[in-house]
């Protein structure tokens, strides 16, 4: 049941990043100097926002995938016990890692769509004038950072639990 | 001579609040012995047994495995020796619930062979021995203690391990089915594997030919 509040958490909080990353890159993929920050000193502070709100969405996303390996302690041990080398561990988390990110980034599409359909007005002339390459652009990059940034908040908890010896993980029935 | 473990030791913990598991603990296992361990809870019987497992390293002492010092073997190795040289059957018969019953015989083998045909036959083979081949393709999570006991063996015995570690397989299980691991076990050590089990269940220790019994983390008689 943690486990699944534990991975619901994580897919929120990628779509929620994905989506912050997608505003930043059409700020700056923009052709209309209007949203690329050229004209307005309120879009250097705007991105300096989503800079902190980034930083603090990666040491949530850290905190939610050491919560995810601590829920997982006992099958991990249990997989090293009967046989199964660190890497391969690690390759599993990474994976599984990259699983939320992909459910992430479903959600965040659902999430824009939502948000689009209930500001339409507002943010139909910003969407008019980026362009449909610069929204393609934004979107790879989107995707692109977002997957680099969970992998970077997965990495520590994922090698913290690898090293952990066997027997202790299994004896672990938290 | 399979494993030795040499005045072993392992401690818990730090400063006040350390415990002493293993106190100074000497065991030689050779092939094809069925050795029982019993003794009361915490007497460091579990411990023993994941040393002998290579789950984890003593404190003091040395443990070797096929004449290897196991502190000298790098953690691949040791990975490889878990998953081919051993088997294991843990005390909560523990198994991967969201798979089913034939898969989770086979997690072994993904480890190191990947999966192969051979390997599948024999798993269905050994379900169906231990009286699992009508629940092959159900979920864990739908079976019984008596019947996840089982499903643990048969993934302990899926690489046809030289030395088979069970902690506690009869434990909360009916006595039929307790008889029934029992018999088992004592046909998988005619067949030339090693074992060292953990019991409280005398009839159980007595099919083994070796019973040691620990307290206060030493063994203390060798009753048979």
């Amino acid at each position: 049941m943690r486990g699944t509040f534990s991975n619901l958490a994580a897919i929120f909080l990628v779509s929620i990043n994905c989506l912050v990353f997608f505003m930043w890159y059409l700020h700056r993929f923009s052709p209309n100097p209007a949203f690329s920050g050229q004209q307005s000193p309120m879009m250097g502070l705007s991105e300096l926002l989503l800079v902190v709100l980034l930083a603090m969405n990666f040491f949530s996303l850290l905190v939610i995938f050491w919560l995810i390996n601590r829920v997982r302690y006992h099958e991990i041990g249990l997989l090293r016990g009967i046989g199964a080398r660190r890497l391969f561990v690690f390759k599993l988390l990474l994976v599984e890692t990259w699983f939320i990110v992909l459910s992430g980034a479903v959600l965040s599409v659902i999430l824009g769509f939502i948000v689009v359909q209930a500001r339409g007005e507002v943010l139909a002339p910003f969407f008019a004038t980026a362009g449909f390459g610069s929204l393609i652009a934004s979107v790879g990059a989107a995707l692109g950072s977002t997957l680099v940034a969970a992998t970077l908040a997965a990495l520590y908890p994922a090698i913290v639990i690898c090293s952990v010896e066997p027997y202790t993980a299994i004896r672990n029935r938290e | 001579m399979i494993t030795k473990i040499l005045n072993v030791t392992k401690s818990y913990g730090s400063g006040s609040a350390r415990a002493e598991a293993l106190k100074g603990v000497s065991l030689d296992i050779n092939a094809g012995d069925y050795i029982a361990i019993v003794g009361p809870s915490g007497s460091g019987k579990t411990t023993l047994l994941s040393i002998i497992g290579c789950l984890i390293h003593p404190t003091e002492g040395e443990v070797y495995f096929d004449k290897r010092r196991v502190s000298d073997i790098s953690d691949i190795e040791l990975s490889v020796l878990r998953g081919r040289e051993i088997g294991f059957v843990f005390q909560f018969t523990d198994l991967l619930s969201n798979l089913t019953v034939l898969e989770n015989v086979l997690v072994p083998i993904l480890f190191h062979d990947g999966m192969v045909d051979e390997k599948k036959k024999y798993a269905v083979q050994l379900l169906e021995k231990l009286g699992l081949g009508y629940c092959i393709n159900a979920r864990v999570q739908a079976l019984s203690g008596g019947e996840r006991q089982r499903v643990a063996i048969a993934r302990s015995l899926i690489n046809r391990p030289r030395l088979l570690l069970a902690d506690e397989p009869t434990g909360d299980l009916d006595d039929e089915t307790s008889r029934r691991i029992i018999s088992l076990f004592a046909a998988v050590n005619a067949s030339g594997t090693t074992i060292v089990f953990v019991t409280h269940n005398k009839n159980f220790a007595k099919a083994a030919t070796n019973v040691y019994e620990m307290g206060d983390g030493r063994i203390q008689r060798i009753l048979k």
